[in-house]
């Protein structure tokens, strides 16, 4: 009878063992990566309310799958996928870019006391004169050059997630460097 | 001197030229200083972009913004686990699959209890007392001994654990109703 208890005592410590770890899992997985996610899809849909929107979904929707999270290179790679196409579902809907000010945000995630006045006044120019480069290019042009130049993904994978073929994605990629740089030798920030 | 002309010096800064096209344009862009320029000034856009891309938007106090995600995102999950689909875990297939043998098995000998088994053939000297589809018969071996009623009747027949056989239709002219019994002694 001892024994019994001790091993229904073993396996229910196993089980909760396990739970904590899955917990732990998910909760380093967030912390990895949301900094990135939150970014990207930010650059996307030019929005902070719509990018923290996105980004809790395309969290919820990549942890719901567990099974994935196991090689962290893989689940990096794959939650990236889904933010992407997340955003690219949300244009889709929405048809356009909002770059929304941040004075409009609601109070509690409006900039931190303590930040240097210099570094927010650069920084502020900075994040405007990206903003303004970025909104020259169509949506298709953005989407391109944020996937290849800044996420680094190979033109095959960007093709993949924009639905189009590599050629098309390759004059996308090319249009919008030709515009990026000239707007960035007209108006260094 | 013919340039590669911007896109495609745009496309050879990032190595995205099909294998044949680099060849030229990097053959062409050893030579020419003016377009190595500028490839170096896709470069450096290029990397500018990267960089800046990974500030965060200005004003924004990130610690709260990740610290609010964060937390709704636990709570999408847990919203989620409540509403989706339980999913069949290790332990859940153990107890369907404990559950499904007694059931199949349950199963099984019902469909053995409920087959017609073939009856054997009495000995040859046997009585035998039957109801045939025109009449109870009383039949040893090849010889029958047969009530009959009209053909076509909607006879219905009864056996008791006394060995009796009944026989009962109605005359659909005349409403008489006819009663045959036998007694098996």
């Amino acid at each position: 009878m001892a024994t019994a208890a001790g091993a229904w005592r073993a396996m229910n410590g196993t089980l909760e063992q396990g739970v904590h770890e899955a917990a732990e899992r998910k909760n380093r997985f967030i912390a990895a990566h949301l900094r990135r996610i939150f970014l990207l899809i930010y650059r996307i849909v030019g929005s902070v309310e719509d990018a923290q929107d996105l980004t809790q979904e395309a969290f919820i929707k990549a942890l719901q799958r567990e099974e994935q999270l196991r090689d962290p290179e893989k689940a990096a790679h794959w939650l990236s996928r889904i933010a992407t196409n997340t955003a690219i579902d949300f244009l889709r809907r929405h048809g356009r870019m909002n770059f929304a000010e941040l004075e409009d945000l609601p109070e509690p995630l409006s900039a931190a006391v303590s930040e240097n006045p210099e570094q927010l006044l650069l920084r502020r120019e900075r994040r405007v004169w990206l903003e303004e480069g970025l909104r020259m290019l169509t949506e298709r042009e953005r989407l391109a050059l944020l996937l290849r130049d800044v996420e680094d993904l190979p033109p095959g994978e960007v093709a993949r997630r924009l639905g189009c073929s590599k050629a098309t994605v390759r004059s996308h990629i090319a249009n919008a460097r030709v515009k990026f740089r000239r707007y960035w030798e007209k108006c260094k920030p | 001197m013919t340039h590669p002309d911007p896109a495609e010096l745009a496309l050879y800064a990032g190595a995205e030229l099909s294998w044949l096209r680099r060849l030229r344009v990097g053959g062409h862009v050893r030579r020419c200083a003016a377009c190595r320029w500028e490839v170096e000034r896709f470069r450096e856009a290029r990397t500018r972009l990267r960089d800046m891309a990974w500030d965060e938007p200005a004003g924004l106090n990130w610690e709260r913004l990740a610290a609010e995600m964060r937390a709704n995102i636990h709570v999408g999950l847990a919203a989620a686990e409540c509403v989706g689909p339980e999913p069949v875990s290790g332990r859940s297939r153990w107890r369907m699959a404990v559950t499904a043998i007694p059931v199949a098995a349950l199963l099984l000998a019902t469909l053995l209890l409920q087959r017609p088994r073939l009856e054997p053939r009495p000995p040859s000297g046997t009585v035998v007392l039957e109801a045939a589809s025109d009449g109870i018969a009383l039949r040893q071996g090849e010889a029958v001994l047969k009530l009959q009623h009209p053909s076509g009747r909607d006879v219905t027949y009864t056996v008791n654990t006394q060995g009796v056989l009944r026989a009962r239709f109605v005359d659909a002219e005349t409403g008489y109703v006819t009663v045959n019994l036998v007694y098996a002694h």
